[in-house]
C-alpha cells in the first residue's frame, strides 16, 4: 500500500520524530543515573523480540540423521592402546561420523567397565577416509622418486607388470628371496594379516620381522624372563594401591584406558610417574620424579640395592621365581652347572644351598615349586667339583655385593634423583599391597634399554610385585585370536580344517616328549617358533638393512660412541653369525612390496634409504589406503579399501582383552579394494602370467621346486578366494580357540567380543601366562606364582644374571648402569621421542584436525633454559642437526621440558620437512652388540625378539635458530 | 504475540532486577583430575556439527593446556559478561587468527601433483599460522623441575544470564524453557557479533559463509531424544558427567551442590555458567633432586583462585580427604561418584539411550 | 525533494557517477547518531553509551524516475571505506532508505500494527540492496526478494551509490512500499560507518521524514 500524505499525517509523522528523540534523552538520563538499564526494553519503541524457535530447532534435528550404522574399528597398530568397538554411520552412501559404541558389558560390579573406549584419531576417521591423501586408483610413477608424479592405470595393467616383474625375480638367480614384504602398521591380523603371511608363503618370500627394528621388543624383559609378551588387563590396575608410570607415557599412549589410572587413584592408589620432564602422565600423579634421561637403570638399582640392604624384599617371591637363590662360582661369576660337578653333567643343571637340609641341591627345571628346600640367598660354600674345591655363592650375594656401587647416594650422581627419594620409592614398592608397572615400548628403543629394563625387573622381583591381582610390570601386551596365523601357514590346496588335524597329530608326540622332559608348553611353542625362523622365513629388518641395505656404515658405528666397546661392530656381528646366534640375509632385494607399512618413514637414517637402498630396487610396491612417505616413493601404488570399506578382524592386548572386527560400512571408495582382494588378485595374476608365459615352476630359497599354481594354493583351491572373505574369516574363527563360540555373523553385529582364554596357536598370546576368567580382570604370570609353572629361561627362573660371553665382555652379566654413549657426535643435547598423542605411526599425521590441534608442522619440544640460551623463542624455526645430518622443525618452548632434553614425537612423515629431512635422518640407530647374543636357551632369535633392535632415543644434537 | 512465546522471550534476561530462569537447568561438571588433553571430545563436535563450510575454524568444544592463553588466544583478559551492578562489561570481537582459524593444507600438490616439495600450513590470510585452538598445548607455566600445568575443557556455558543474549539485538539468542540451554536462532542472526563481544567466555564464533554466528548448542537435538552430547559420551577420559542441576540423586547435584567440589570458572564474569570444574590436585613440588616438598602445592592456590573462587582450596581439601578414605578402606561417595563404576548410567543418568538403537 | 520525470532509456541513472546526476541538485538530508536509549540490548547501551558512532553528519540526496522506475542517488563522507568483511571484527559500509508502510508508521524502524520498509545496500554485497520489512527495533527482516539494484562507487574519501526499483515492484501488500507519479511520499535514510563498527542500531539516520515528490 502506498501512503499518501496529507498535512495531518506528515505532523504526526514527524512528531514521531520528536517522541522518539527525547525516549533516546530519557534513555541517556537514565544511564548516567545508573539506573537498570533493563528499565528500558519494553518501555518505549522497543518491544521484546517475536519468539518462533521449533522451525529453527529443526535444522539442526535434521543434521543428525543417517541411514544405516555399522561395527568398525580402526585396522592400525595402536598396540598398546589398540581395539575401540565404534558405531559407523552412513549418510547417502559415504561415512558420516563415527562414535564408540560403548557396549562393553562389566565383568565385575566393584570394577570400572571399559567404555567408551575410543580416541581422537578414531573419532576423525570418517573425515580422514575422503582427504587429500586417500589412494583412490592404482597409479604409476611417471616422475623421479618421490616427485608425486603419477600416471592413473587400471589394476589389470598395474597387477600384471607387477606380477610379470615378480616372476622374473622368482625364477632369477636371487629367486624369491629377492622380494622383501614389509608388514606395517595396517597389517593387523585377520584376512589382511592372513592373507600377507599366506602370499609370502606360497611364493616363499620373505617377509621382515619388524618388531625389533621399531624397538617394541621390550629386551631387557626378554632376557629376563625368556619371553616378551607379559601384560595383565587395563581394569587390574583398579586392584593396584601403587601404580609406577615408568618408561611411558600412557596420557598420550592408553587414551582409551587410562581412565583406569585415574580411577584406581580415586580408588585410594598412589601414582608416582618416573620421567625426565613433566609429562602428560605427571600430571594426574601423586609424585613426579624427574631423572636424567637415559639413567633409569642407576635409579632402579639404586632402589634394589635399597630394598637389599633395608631387608624389604620379598624372600619368598625371590627363592621361588627367580634365579637369585641360584648358586654361582665365586671364581668366573657363572652359575654352578650339572658339568661343573661330573662328567657328561647337564649344562642346565642348577643348585641351591638348602639351609634346611644344609646341603647342596638341584635346581628343579620342571616346577617352581620349593617343597621343604629353603634356598640360601646368602653366603659362601664350599663345594666338591670336577676341578676340585669349589668357592659357590648364591647370586643374590653376588648381586648385594654388585649393588654396592648403586647405594642411593652413589645412584643419585648418575640418575639426578635425591638419595631418599630413591630410598622412598623402595620403601614404597617393597611395602605396597600390589603395585604394577606402567611401562611401555620406550626403554627398548634406548642403546641400553635393556639394562633400564632389567633394573625395573629386578626391583618388581624383589619386592615380589608380580603375578598378583593388580601386581604386576606391563611388558608387551599381546591377546589376539590365535586362529589366522595357524591357517595362513598351511602348505597345500587341501580342506585347511583337515590339514590343521594333521599338523596336531603330527605336533602332538612332540609336546609329549617335551612335557615329559619338563618343558612347558610356553617353552616348546618357543623352541618351533626358533625353528621356524632359522628357515629365514622373517629376516629382521636391521640385520637385513645392514647386510643388504647399505646400512652397514651407519647402523654399525656403534664403537665410535660406546666406550666398553673393545671391537668394532662388525667383528661382534660376524661371531654371531659365524656361531648360528644371528642369521645372516643372504638375498640382495630387488623387488620391495610394502604391505601397508610405512618403511620410508620409520626405517632410522632415513638419508641411507634414499641414497643406497632405493637404488637396488628393481621395483617398489606400496598398497595403502593413504599416500604415505612409502607410496611417494614407490613405483606403483595399489589403493586399499580403507577401514571402514572392508570386513576383517583384528588384533587385541590384554590391556583390553576384546576381539574386534571392521565391517563393510559402504563400498570402498573409487578403484580401492581390501587388502585381502588385492592379494588374491596379485597371486591369480602371478598365476595366469606363469601360464602365459609358459612357465611352470621356480626355486625356493631351499632349492625346493615349486609350481606357480600360486593361487589355488593360496585360496586352498579356491576354497578363500577374493569374493567370500566372509567364509574366511568364519574358518579363522572357528579354528581359533580363544574367543568363545562366535562365527563372523555374531562377531560382525556385536563387534567384538571379550576373550575366554590365551589360546592354544598362538607363540605371542601365551607369554601371557594366565587363565581368562569371565568375570575377572586378567592378571599376568598367574601360572608362574600359583600354578608354579617355570619361566622360559635357561633357569627357568626369572634370570638376573645372564653368564653369556657377549654380557660378560660387556660387562653385563649382572644389572648396570651404562652412561648413554654421544650417538650422533658430542652435541649438548639429548633428542628423546615417544609416540605423539595425535597420530598412530603416521596415519593421522598429515590429518587436517590434528594439525590444526597443533601447529600443522613438525615440532620439537624445548626446555625455557636451553631456548633462552640459544635466543629461541617458542615457534621460532630451529635446525637440529649432529654429525649425521640436519633437519628444520618449529621450536616449542616448554616450562615442563627438561633442560638438556629435546623431544621430538613419533611419525611425522618426511614430506612434511623442508627438502624431506624428517628426524629420523638424524639417528644413525646404532646396533648394540650385547642385543647380538644367541646360543643361550632363551637367547635366540625368533620371530619379534631377540634380533637386534633401534637405539635411536637420546641421540645427541644441537639446536639453532634459521635465520 | 502470545504469552507462552512472550515468556519463552523473557527467560534469561534480568527484567526488573530479577533473572528470568528456565524450568530447569542442564549442567556439566568436568573432572579435570582426569582430563588427558586428548581432543576427542572437541572431534566428536567437529564431526557431528562443524564440517560445514564456513564452519571449519570453530572448535565449539576446546581443551586448552592452563596456564596458557587459550582458545582465543587470552580471551581471558578480553573483557565481557556483567559489572556488579548489571551494566555489561564491555569487550570486543577476537579475531579469526586469535582463535587459529581453520589452516588450508597443500596435500594434493605434495602428494599427487608434484608441484611443491612439503606440506605447509596456510591461514585465512594465505600466510603461516601464528596461533591455533590448541597452540600451546603442554607447555605450562612454573620453573623446572616445578612446571606445571592441566588440560581444560572448554565450550558454551548456557549461562543463567547469558551475556550474549542480553547483548543481541535482535532477540535471536534465547535459553531454552525446558533445559536451559543457549541457543541462537540463525533465521534472526543477521551476523552483528554483539554477542562474540558480549560473552566473556569467547566461545561464540562467526561463520564467514553464511554470516551468522554460532556456538555450541549442546547437542540439543540428541539431548530432546534422551542421548548425552557428543562430546561427554565420548569422551574416553569418563569426566564430564552431565545432568539437571535440580536432580538430587543425579552426580552433578552431587558434585555441585552436595559435596561442593564442581566450580564455575571466573563466576566473577556474572553470566551464571552452567559448566562446573573438579579443580586438579597436582603432584607436590620437587628440590632440584627432585624430592617432594609438600610445603607448596606445585600449581599457586593463587592461580587456581583466580578461575574457580576461593572455594578452590576447601574443594581440594575435600577431594584429598575423601581419596585418603579409600587408600585406608574406607567407604566414599565421593570417590565413587567420580570413579564411574557403570558407564553411561552413573555419569549421564538421564541421557543414556544409544544413538544406534534410535 | 521532487523526483523529476525522465527517460531512462535516454540518459540512465545507474551510474552514481552519470551526466544525470550533475543536472539535478542534491538535498542535503542532515544526520544525526541513533539515541543510545534505543538500543535493544543492554551491551550496545553500556559499550557505545557515549555516542560514538553514526558521525556520519549529512547525506546528499537526489532522486529521479521515468514513470516506471525509481532512482535514488546518495552521496556522503567516509574516509575509510571497508567494503570486504573477512575477519570478525570488520563491518562493511552501509546505507539504507526507509519508507512508511502506514500513516503512523514511526520514523525508527516502525511499529507493531505500523511497519517501515527498509532498502538495505552494504559495500560488501554492492549490487544489490536487501528489501527488509520492520515492526519494530530488533524486527526487521527480509522479506521475498525483490530486486532493488545499486551501484555504488568510493572516490576522495566519498561514497557515492544509485537505488533502482520499479515503482510497483510486485502486487500491492503491507510490505512492499510502492510510487506513483504525481504523488508525494516520506523517506528516512541511514548510513553506517564500518571502519566504526557500525552495524544494526549504531548508524547515523535522519530524524526527520524527507518529503519525496515524484513528478507527474
Amino acid at each position: 500500500m502506498a501512503i499518501e500524505i496529507t498535512r495531518r499525517s506528515f505532523l504526526t509523522g514527524a512528531g514521531g520524530g520528536a517522541l522518539v528523540l527525547s525516549m533516546g534523552y530519557l534513555g541517556w538520563r537514565s544511564l548516567q543515573k545508573g539506573a537498570p538499564v533493563t528499565a528500558l526494553p519494553g518501555a518505549g519503541g522497543a518491544p521484546m523480540p517475536r519468539v518462533d524457535y521449533q522451525s529453527y530447532e529443526d535444522i539442526w534435528r535434521a543434521k543428525w540423521s543417517w541411514d544405516s550404522v555399522a561395527k568398525g574399528t580402526h585396522f592400525v597398530n595402536c598396540w598398546y592402546q589398540r581395539g575401540c568397538n565404534w558405531n559407523v554411520y552412513v549418510k547417502d552412501g559415504i561415512v558420516w561420523r563415527e562414535e564408540q559404541a560403548g557396549a562393553y558389558e562389566p565383568i565385575d560390579p566393584k570394577i570400572p567397565d571399559y567404555n567408551p573406549r575410543g580416541c581422537q584419531k578414531g573419532a576423525c576417521y570418517s573425515e580422514r577416509m575422503y582427504d587429500g591423501a586417500r589412494l583412490r586408483h592404482p597409479l604409476k610413477r611417471v616422475g623421479e622418486r618421490g616427485a608425486g608424479k603419477w600416471r592413473r592405470v587400471s589394476w589389470e595393467e598395474a597387477l600384471t607388470d607387477i606380477a610379470d616383474k615378480m616372476i622374473d625375480a622368482m625364477i632369477s638367480e636371487e629367486g624369491p628371496g629377492s622380494i622383501m614384504w614389509d608388514q606395517g602398521t595396517a597389517q593387523t591380523n585377520g584376512g589382511a594379516g592372513f592373507a600377507m603371511m599366506r602370499t609370502s608363503l606360497v611364493l616363499d618370500t620373505p617377509v621382515l620381522d619388524v618388531n625389533t627394528e621399531i624397538g617394541d621388543h621390550r629386551p631387557g624383559f626378554c632376557v629376563t624372563t625368556g619371553k616378551m609378551v607379559h601384560c595383565s588387563s587395563s581394569d587390574d590396575l583398579f586392584h593396584s594401591d601403587l601404580i609406577l608410570i615408568w618408561g611411558g607415557n600412557p596420557v598420550y599412549t592408553q587414551i582409551p584406558q587410562a581412565h583406569f589410572i585415574m580411577e584406581a587413584r580415586y580408588n585410594g592408589a598412589k601414582v608416582i610417574t618416573i620421567a625426565p620432564d613433566y609429562s602428560a602422565s605427571s600430571v594426574h600423579a601423586d609424585q613426579w620424579v624427574p631423572v636424567k634421561v637415559a639413567t633409569d637403570a642407576a635409579l632402579g638399582l639404586g632402589m634394589a640395592q635399597v630394598m637389599i640392604a633395608e631387608g624389604l624384599y620379598n624372600k619368598r617371591y625371590v627363592q621361588e621365581q627367580t634365579d637369585l637363590p641360584l648358586l654361582t662360582r665365586v671364581d668366573n661369576g657363572r652359575f654352578l652347572r650339572g658339568k661343573d660337578l661330573e662328567q657328561g653333567g647337564r649344562d642346565d643343571q642348577f643348585y641351591f644351598f638348602d639351609l634346611a637340609e644344609q646341603k647342596l641341591v638341584e635346581v628343579s627345571q620342571k616346577t617352581l615349586e620349593l617343597g621343604t628346600i629353603d634356598p640360601a640367598l646368602e653366603g659362601e660354600f664350599e663345594i666338591d667339583s670336577l676341578q676340585g674345591k669349589l668357592k659357590v655363592r648364591p647370586v643374590f650375594a653376588q648381586l648385594r655385593e654388585h649393588l654396592q656401587q648403586y647405594e642411593p647416594e652413589k645412584a643419585s650422581a648418575l640418575c639426578g634423583v635425591d638419595p631418599d627419594t630413591i630410598r622412598q620409592l623402595a620403601r614404597d614398592l617393597a611395602k605396597a599391597r600390589a603395585a604394577t608397572c606402567i611401562s611401555q615400548s620406550n626403554f627398548s628403543k634406548y642403546y641400553h634399554g635393556i639394562e633400564m629394563e632389567r633394573a625395573q625387573l629386578l626391583c618388581f622381583a624383589l619386592a615380589g610385585q608380580m603375578g598378583r591381582k593388580g601386581a604386576g610390570y606391563m611388558s608387551f601386551p599381546y591377546l589376539s585370536i590365535d586362529g589366522a596365523d595357524a591357517v595362513a601357514n598351511l602348505r597345500g590346496q587341501g580342506n585347511p580344517k583337515l590339514q590343521l588335524a594333521a599338523l596336531g597329530l603330527k605336533m602332538a608326540p612332540r609336546f609329549i616328549a617335551d612335557k615329559l622332559r619338563g618343558h612347558t608348553k610356553e617353552m616348546t611353542i618357543y623352541d618351533l617358533a626358533r625353528e621356524e625362523f632359522r628357515h629365514g622365513a622373517f629376516p629382521p629388518s636391521l640385520l637385513w638393512l645392514y647386510h643388504q641395505g647399505g646400512f652397514e656404515d651407519l647402523y654399525g658405528r656403534s664403537a665410535d660412541w660406546d666406550p666398553s666397546m673393545k671391537r668394532p661392530l662388525s667383528s661382534y656381528m660376524d661371531e654371531a653369525i659365524e656361531k648360528g646366534w644371528q642369521f645372516r640375509p643372504a638375498t640382495r632385494p630387488r623387488i620391495f612390496m610394502e604391505a601397508g607399512g610405512n618403511v620410508l618413514r620409520r626405517f632410522r637414517g632415513y638419508d641411507v634409504m634414499i641414497e643406497k637402498l632405493l637404488p637396488r630396487l628393481d621395483l617398489m610396491v606400496t598398497i595403502d589406503w593413504r599416500m604415505s612417505n612409502t607410496a611417494l616413493y614407490s613405483d606403483y601404488v595399489l589403493p586399499a579399501a580403507a577401514w571402514y570399506e572392508k570386513d576383517d578382524i583384528t588384533w587385541a592386548t590384554p590391556l583390553s582383552p576384546f576381539s574386534q572386527v571392521v565391517t563393510r560400512a559402504t563400498e570402498p571408495v573409487a578403484e580401492a579394494k581390501p587388502d585381502w582382494e588385492i592379494h588374491c588378485l596379485l597371486l591369480k595374476t602371478i598365476q595366469r602370467r606363469a601360464a602365459e608365459r609358459g612357465i611352470e615352476k621356480f626355486k625356493d630359497r631351499h632349492g625346493e621346486e615349486r609350481s606357480f599354481d600360486v593361487y589355488d594354493q593360496f585360496t586352498f583351491n579356491g576354497r578363500y578366494n577374493e569374493s567370500n572373505v566372509e567364509e574366511l574369516l568364519d574358518l579363522i574363527l572357528s579354528v581359533s580357540t580363544n574367543v568363545g563360540d562366535v562365527n563372523w555373523r555374531k562377531l560382525k553385529e556385536k563387534g567384538f567380543q571379550r576373550f575366554t582364554a590365551l589360546g592354544d596357536n598362538s607363540f605371542m598370546n601365551i607369554g601371557n601366562a594366565t587363565d581368562v576368567k569371565e568375570d575377572e580382570p586378567i592378571t599376568a604370570g598367574l601360572w608362574h606364582t600359583e600354578k608354579k609353572m617355570p619361566w622360559p629361561t635357561l633357569t627357568r627362573r626369572m634370570q638376573f644374571c645372564i653368564d653369556h660371553p657377549f654380557y660378560e665382555e660387556l660387562g653385563e652379566r649382572l644389572p648396570v648402569h651404562k652412561d648413554q654413549p654421544s650417538i650422533g657426535g658430542q652435541y649438548p643435547l639429548y633428542m628423546t621421542g615417544g609416540h605423539t598423542r595425535w597420530s598412530i605411526h603416521a596415519s593421522w599425521r598429515d590429518q587436517k584436525y590434528m594439525l590444526q590441534l597443533n601447529r600443522g608442522e613438525p615440532v620439537i619440544f624445548m626446555s625455557v633454559e636451553d631456548a633462552k640460551a640459544r635466543g629461541i623463542r617458542d615457534g621460532d624455526r630451529v635446525r637440529v642437526f649432529n654429525d649425521i645430518s640436519s633437519t628444520e622443525m618449529q621450536a616449542r618452548v616448554a616450562a615442563a621440558h627438561r633442560p638438556g632434553q629435546a623431544t621430538c614425537y613419533h611419525a611425522w612423515e618426511p614430506f612434511m620437512y623442508k627438502n624431506r629431512k624428517s628426524y629420523s635422518t638424524l639417528t644413525p640407530n646404532p646396533i648394540n652388540p650385547v642385543q647380538l647374543a644367541g646360543g643361550y636357551y632363551h637367547l635366540q632369535p625368533m620371530p619379534a625378539l631377540f634380533s637386534p633392535g633401534s637405539t635411536d632415543r637420546a641421540t645427541r644434537i644441537e639446536i639453532e635458530r634459521v635465520g | 504475540m502470545d504469552d507462552a512465546k512472550q515468556e519463552a522471550a523473557r527467560i534469561g534476561r534480568e527484567i526488573d532486577g530479577q533473572i528470568v530462569r528456565p524450568k530447569r537447568q542442564l549442567a556439566m561438571v568436568f573432572d579435570l583430575n582426569k582430563c588427558l588433553g586428548c581432543h576427542t571430545c572437541s572431534i566428536a563436535c567437529k564431526t557431528q556439527w562443524t564440517r560445514e563450510e564456513g564452519m571449519e575454524g570453530m572448535w565449539w568444544n576446546v581443551v586448552n593446556t592452563l596456564p596458557g592463553e587459550g582458545t582465543p588466544k587470552s580471551w581471558e583478559t578480553m573483557g565481557g559478561g556483567f559489572e556488579p551492578d548489571g551494566r555489561q562489561r564491555p569487550s570486543r570481537i577476537p579475531g579469526r587468527e586469535e582463535f587459529g582459524d581453520a589452516w588450508q593444507f597443500n596435500q594434493q600438490e605434495v602428494l599427487f601433483e608434484g608441484s611443491a616439495s612439503h606440506l605447509e600450513p596456510k591461514n585465512f590470510k594465505g600466510e603461516k599460522p601464528s596461533w591455533g585452538p590448541n597452540w600451546d598445548e603442554d607447555q605450562g607455566a612454573g620453573e623446572y623441575p616445578n612446571s606445571y600445568f592441566f588440560y581444560f575443557p572448554r565450550l558454551c556455558n548456557h549461562c543463567t544470564h547469558p551475556a550474549c543474549l542480553e547483548a543481541c539485538p535482535r532477540g535471536a539468542i534465547y535459553k531454552r524453557e525446558q533445559d536451559g540451554i543457549v541457543l541462537i536462532d540463525e533465521q534472526k542472526c543477521k551476523g552483528f557479533r554483539f554477542c562474540m563481544e558480549a560473552c566473556p567466555y569467547k566461545r561464540i564464533y562467526y561463520n564467514h559463509v553464511k554470516l551468522v554466528s554460532q556456538k555450541c548448542i549442546f547437542c540439543f537435538p540428541r539431548i530432546d531424544e534422551g542421548v548425552a552430547p557428543a562430546c561427554a559420551r565420548q569422551c574416553p577420559g569418563r569426566l564430564r558427567f552431565v545432568g539437571y542441576l535440580d536432580d538430587e540423586n543425579g552426580p552433578i547435584h552431587k558434585l555441585v551442590h552436595q559435596w561442593k567440589v564442581a566450580l564455575p570458572l571466573h563466576e566473577e564474569f556474572g553470566t551464571g555458567p552452567n559448566i562446573f570444574y573438579v579443580p586438579p590436585l597436582s603432584p607436590p613440588r620437587v628440590t632440584a633432586t627432585g624430592k617432594p616438598d609438600p610445603s607448596k602445592p606445585r600449581i599457586p592456590i593463587e592461580y587456581l583462585q583466580s578461575l574457580f573462587g576461593p572455594r578452590v582450596e576447601e574443594a581440594l581439601r575435600i577431594l584429598e580427604t575423601e581419596r585418603a578414605k579409600k587408600a585406608r578402606g574406607e567407604a566414599s561417595e565421593l570417590m565413587d561418584t567420580l570413579i564411574v563404576y557403570r558407564w553411561p548410567d552413573n555419569i549421564f543418568p538421564d541421557l543414556t539411550k544409544d544413538p544406534a538403537t534410535l | 525533494m521532487l523526483a523529476k520525470r525522465v527517460d531512462f532509456q535516454v540518459e540512465s541513472p545507474g551510474d552514481p557517477g552519470a551526466r544525470i546526476w550533475e543536472r539535478f541538485p542534491a538535498r542535503k538530508v542532515a544526520l544525526t547518531p541513533t539515541p543510545v536509549g534505543l538500543q535493544n540490548s543492554k551491551y550496545i547501551l553500556g559499550k557505545w553509551r557515549d555516542g560514538d558512532f553514526g558521525r556520519t553528519s549529512a547525506v546528499g540526496l537526489q532522486a529521479v524516475h521515468d514513470g516506471a522506475e525509481l532512482a535514488l542517488r546518495l552521496e556522503w563522507e567516509c574516509e575509510q571505506p571497508v567494503a570486504s568483511v573477512d575477519d570478525n571484527d570488520q563491518f562493511a559500509d552501509g546505507a539504507a532508505l526507509l519508507f512508511p508502510l502506514s500513516e503512523a508508521s514511526p520514523l525508527i524502524m516502525g511499529a507493531q500494527g505500523a511497519p517501515v520498509n527498509i532498502w538495505h545496500w552494504r559495500a560488501d554485497r554492492p549490487t544489490v540492496a536487501h528489501n527488509n520489512v520492520a515492526d519494530g527495533i530488533g524486527t526487521s527482516r527480509i522479506t521475498r526478494s525483490t530486486l532493488i539494484t545499486t551501484r555504488a562507487a568510493h572516490a576522495s574519501g566519498r561514497w557515492t551509490l544509485v537505488f533502482r526499483r520499479e515503482l510497483v515492484a510486485g502486487p500491492p501488500d503491507a510490505e512492499l512500499a510502492a510510487f506513483e507519479p504525481g504523488r508525494t511520499y516520506r523517506v528516512a535514510l541511514a548510513v553506517w560507518c564500518g571502519a566504526n563498527a557500525e552495524r544494526a542500531g549504531l548508524k547515523a539516520f535522519s530524524p526527520e521524514w524527507v518529503e519525496l515528490s515524484l513528478e507527474a
